[in-house]
């Protein structure tokens, strides 16, 4: 599904995202990328999204280099994954509903599947009785639930959290994570970019770690270590 | 694109307009206010330029001819008169009628006694479509000597002060609606980048979700147009009905009352067009250059 190969990321004032950097995901997987800050885990996230171009190295999503995907076509690109971010990035003057349409609306679906779909998905994280409220009558929580939803209603194979609980209370945090595993469960490959310690701890899920943009550990389920270490320096 | 992303894109640009209410209004007020002075500024110009025109129509050259003229002499004169570059028109003025006139305007006394020895002269009065070629035709007539013409009476020196005075008023017209367009131009995209810009977040979740440019664009552009129209709707309304009220206000001043002002139907076809297409071309521009900035994400 996804595929780095000798990537490298040195930005315009020399800082490096990435360093020699070797990964590949398989369709279904769920990864958590975990490092301190600055480690690249932020900088793996934005060349999967094109929102940056790699210094060196080539990356495969569903088998296509995507150094090869024209600016006019990066729109079609994004939407083969669904991204949540740490600041849930919803659009506040939408409600709830709206903004999970959106989504929808870009791909230009009709209204009869909008009025299918939404429901549906809003159901899926919980939401159905929030569908008129705008952004800023929910809480944290409900929020990134919100952006969840707009990112799976496509149905998308893959989808990117960029430290999708970083701004939420532990026990939201943990419904977060929760829909994560649903939502991989279904099929959808889901990478994970996090500080979350006890999260990470507790999924018993891959893990990739990273340090100044190089890859340090990449540990499957089977064997689970303590990544305690490298994730508490952030 | 399909009927129901063009209502889409309709109806978000309506609501974006009433959800960010302030900085909409913030953009219709600077359309509004650039563009009624822009108006303003051309209707003065299109109303001096039409008093000139109208003082210039009034202002012709008198030709007098030559007492032993036959009437046949008189009528080819007049045509070849007539044929003249730059002569709009030739009009026979009897001696009889010339002083039936002169009673008129100095009154019985002045005449009393010249019905029976008139001294005036049958004349043909010549008038110009370009006060500015006075000149030229002055001299072809005079060229005529030989085919009856007496003299000329005119005033070439008011004349070229006349033409003078029309072509400054046209160019500073001209160049000071051009400026004014200009800045308008500039302070309205600078105000829609204003608005555009305190929304550059919404455009980068747009993009995030996978929205093409042009998705992205066209509720902007949309908006953009709406607000230009809008500003351009005031003031086309303003000079609608002021137009008439500031004109009956001047026409009311004794001294000022022989001015000739350019009817009502005649500004507005210039100036209502002129506002609303100017405003949602402002208002496109000005989405459209601001967006853009945001879309390289």
């Amino acid at each position: 599904m996804i595929e780095f190969e000798k990537v490298s990321k040195i930005y315009e004032n020399g800082a490096r995202g990435l360093c020699d950097f070797d990964l590949n995901i398989e369709k279904g997987e769920f990864v958590f990328v975990v490092g301190t800050s600055g480690s690249g885990k932020s900088s793996l996230v934005r060349l999967l999204l094109k929102e940056i171009e790699p210094s060196g190295g080539k990356i495969f999503v569903d088998g296509q280099d995507i150094s090869t995907i024209r600016r006019g076509r990066l729109p079609y690109y994004r939407r083969k994954m669904g991204v949540v971010f740490q600041d849930f990035r919803l659009l506040k003057n939408k409600t709830v509903f709206e903004n999970v349409a959106y989504a929808m609306q870009i791909v230009e679906a009709t209204n009869r599947e909008i009025r299918r779909a939404v429901p549906q998905v809003l159901a899926l994280v919980g939401l159905q009785k929030k569908a008129k409220a705008y952004p800023g009558q929910l809480s944290g929580g409900e929020q990134q639930r919100t952006a969840l939803a707009r990112a799976i209603v496509n149905r998308p194979p893959l989808l990117i959290a960029d430290e999708p609980t970083g701004n939420l209370d532990p026990d939201t945090a943990w419904e977060i994570m929760t829909l994560l595993e649903d939502i991989n469960d279904r099929g959808t490959t889901v990478v994970v970019a996090t500080h979350a310690h006890d999260i990470v701890d507790d999924m018993q899920k891959r893990v990739v770690a990273l340090r100044n943009g190089e890859l340090v550990q990449d540990v499957g389920i089977s064997s689970f270590p303590d990544l305690g270490g490298i994730i508490d320096e952030a | 694109m399909k009927p129901r992303t063009i209502k889409y894109y309709i109806t978000e640009a309506v609501r974006s307009v009433v959800y960010n209410r302030f900085m909409s209004i913030a953009g219709i007020f600077a359309v509004a206010s650039s563009i009624f002075i822009v108006a303003i500024f051309y209707s003065i110009g299109a109303n001096v330029e039409y008093f000139m025109n109208h003082l210039e129509s009034q202002m012709g050259m008198a030709v007098r001819l030559d007492e032993t003229l036959t009437e046949a002499q008189r009528v080819t004169l007049e045509q070849r008169v007539r044929e003249l570059q730059h002569v709009s028109s030739v009009t026979f003025l009897p001696r009889e009628e010339a002083l039936a006139n002169m009673e008129r305007t100095l009154g019985e006394a002045a005449v009393r006694g010249l019905d029976r020895d008139n001294p005036l002269r049958d004349s043909l009065i010549v008038e110009l479509t370009d006060l500015g070629f006075h000149d030229d035709v002055e001299r072809a007539i005079l060229n005529m000597r030989s085919d009856g013409v007496a003299e000329i009476h005119s005033d070439a020196e008011f004349a070229r002060t006349l033409t003078m005075i029309s072509n400054v008023v046209s160019i500073i017209s001209v160049v000071l609606v051009l400026i004014l367009a200009g800045i308008s131009v500039i302070i309205i995209t600078n105000t829609i980048r204003i608005t555009v810009n305190a929304r550059k977040t919404e455009i980068n979740i747009m993009k995030y979700v996978g929205a093409t440019d042009w998705f992205i664009r066209w509720p902007f552009v949309i908006e953009g147009m709406i607000i230009g129209l809008l500003g351009g709707a005031v003031p086309a309304i303003l000079c609608w009905f002021g137009y008439r009220r500031v004109i009956s206000a001047i026409n009311d001043i004794p001294q000022l009352n022989f001015i000739e002002f350019l009817p009502h139907e005649h500004i507005m076809a210039y100036v209502v067009p002129f506002s609303l297409i100017l405003g949602m071309l402002i208002g496109l521009i000005g989405s459209i250059t601001s967006v853009k900035r945001h879309l390289k994400v």
